[in-house]
């Protein structure tokens, strides 16, 4: 068998697993409780009936609202940062207490005090997604600037770079495959921190609201659905980001 | 062309000076082939990386009679390293002029003209991470070539290849710095290397680097790899092993 076809049946066997396992425990043996592990049957139907419903659009486009702009915002500024850190070895050295102590710190349980300064609304849960993001971006960002080879900045200065040609043409394009991590970890990070945050602070609309509400209705069906869509749009989104990767960084793999 | 003198480096680690090169004086005539050959660790690539403006030196003088920053091309001993992994073989040669902010069609020109000088044809659309160590060093050779250089600096170029691809290029490099009429500076740690390519041989010692000895070699060019084993090669690499033995005991 051909290594690229065993790897499809593979990929099959692990994307069905999972529902196989599921569909076998609650569905023909109901080895567990319904109202703690429903059929797979009657959370697929609840999640069709969730995915076409007009509230679910509503819900869905405020959490990637939250989650898209914390997150650019993060990445906008963390990687602008990265760079002057990673540049400068006084300011790495200067920063490096504060950002350890902040990186050590969940996000999650700082949330009073977003509360605080930001209110119950958008921004506080905007400004929950773009503090893991600026940290990591700023983190990955500043160490691939750091790595950046120092053999391809001497040739470019031997053929008479310029300093600034230096930094965009060889040392951000050197931190580029380390970025490129800061955003993967950054994306699965912010979107877990937007969800947490709906469910903590509350809204009226927000993915992580509705999984809650079905938490306190006692709706099962509903936080199974409801999770099932949060997996899918995270794993949908680093896969894209994977795709971008291979196309734009493709030396890193080799 | 290149004159220098009373050249010092020396660098202070943990409060202790270290002395890495010591007065060095040396004169390289234009379009000379000058081979500088000394112990691992001795300071070879300091001296030609003070010459090429990458580090500086602790006191003395380098002067030349052109300007080294706009006519300089240089060969890394770290050659993949050197390599822009995110361009083309073909942007990777370009890169020198694309820095220079050199038109499209004057960059077209001057590779086609510097590959049908060299003879290298390489598969210029082709990634250079996917290229062999030899393939990958003829782009840095390129590299190095199509700024049409007057000094042309080559550090170990061929320490990582196999031997097969080191003679193949020792010839390549020997034909083209006559054809091309260069100053060529390159650091061997192969003293069959060092007399094969050199106009003359530099023997250093051990750090604190001095020069032990500049021999002239009188061998007609074009230089074939069948010249390492004439009784004229033979006779300068005896010498030669005389100076090695003397420079690295030096101290």
């Amino acid at each position: 068998m051909k290594l690229a076809s065993k790897e499809l049946i593979l990929k099959i066997l692990g994307f069905c697993a999972l529902p196989l396992i599921w569909y076998l425990m609650a569905d023909v043996f109901s080895l567990s409780s319904p109202l703690l592990f429903p059929t797979l049957k009657s959370v697929l139907t609840r999640l069709c009936n969730i995915l076409v419903s007009e509230s679910f659009l509503i819900d869905f486009s405020h959490t990637v609202y939250r989650w898209m702009l914390g997150f650019s915002l993060g990445v906008i500024t963390g990687t602008f940062c990265g760079l002057i850190v990673g540049m400068s070895i006084n300011v790495r050295k200067f920063i490096e207490f504060p950002l350890e102590f902040l990186r050590s710190m969940p996000v999650t349980a700082i949330f009073p005090l977003f509360l605080i300064v930001f209110g119950i609304g958008d921004p506080s849960k905007i400004a929950m997604a773009f503090t893991p993001t600026f940290l990591l971006m700023l983190v990955n960002t500043s160490y691939g600037v750091t790595l950046a080879d120092i053999t391809r900045r001497r040739m470019a200065f031997v053929f008479g770079a310029s300093q600034q040609d230096i930094f965009f043409k060889i040392i951000t394009m050197d931190a580029l495959p380390q970025i490129f991590v800061g955003l993967r970890l950054a994306l699965s990070q912010s979107l877990i921190v937007t969800v947490v945050s709906e469910m903590f602070i509350g809204t009226d609309y927000g993915l992580g609201q509705r999984v809650y509400d079905s938490y306190l209705t006692n709706s099962i069906t509903s936080l199974y659905a409801f999770l099932i869509v949060l997996g899918i749009i995270g794993y949908l989104i680093n896969k894209a980001l994977l795709m971008i990767e291979k196309r734009y960084i493709f030396w890193t793999a080799k | 062309m290149i004159q220098i003198r009373n050249l010092s480096k020396s660098y202070i680690l943990k409060g202790i000076t270290k002395n890495i090169l010591d007065n060095i004086n040396l004169d390289v005539a234009e379009h000379s082939f000058t081979t500088i050959f000394g112990p691992n660790g001795c300071g070879k690539s300091t001296l030609v990386n003070i010459i090429a403006g990458l580090d500086t030196a602790t006191s003395g003088s380098i002067q030349s009679t052109t300007d080294l920053r706009n006519n300089l091309g240089y060969v890394f001993q770290d050659y993949r390293r050197s390599l822009l992994p995110w361009k083309s073989v073909k942007e990777n040669i370009l890169f020198p002029l694309r820095l220079k902010r050199v038109s499209n069609v004057h960059c077209e020109k001057s590779l086609a003209e510097i590959i049908e000088l060299t003879g290298i044809s390489l598969d210029l659309k082709q990634n250079v991470f996917s290229l062999s160590g030899g393939q990958a060093q003829l782009v840095c050779i390129l590299r190095a070539l199509i700024v049409r250089p007057k000094l042309l600096i080559l550090d170990e170029p061929f320490a990582a290849l196999d031997y097969e691809k080191t003679i193949f290029l020792r010839e390549l490099i020997s034909s083209i710095s006559k054809k091309l009429a260069l100053t060529v500076l390159f650091i061997s740690h192969d003293l069959d290397e060092a007399i094969y390519l050199g106009d003359q041989v530099i023997f250093l010692t051990n750090a604190p680097t001095k020069i032990d000895n500049i021999v002239k070699i009188d061998l007609p060019f074009p230089r074939e790899q069948n010249l390492t084993t004439s009784k004229e090669f033979i006779i300068y690499k005896e010498n030669a092993l005389e100076y090695v033995k003397r420079a690295f005991s030096f101290n």
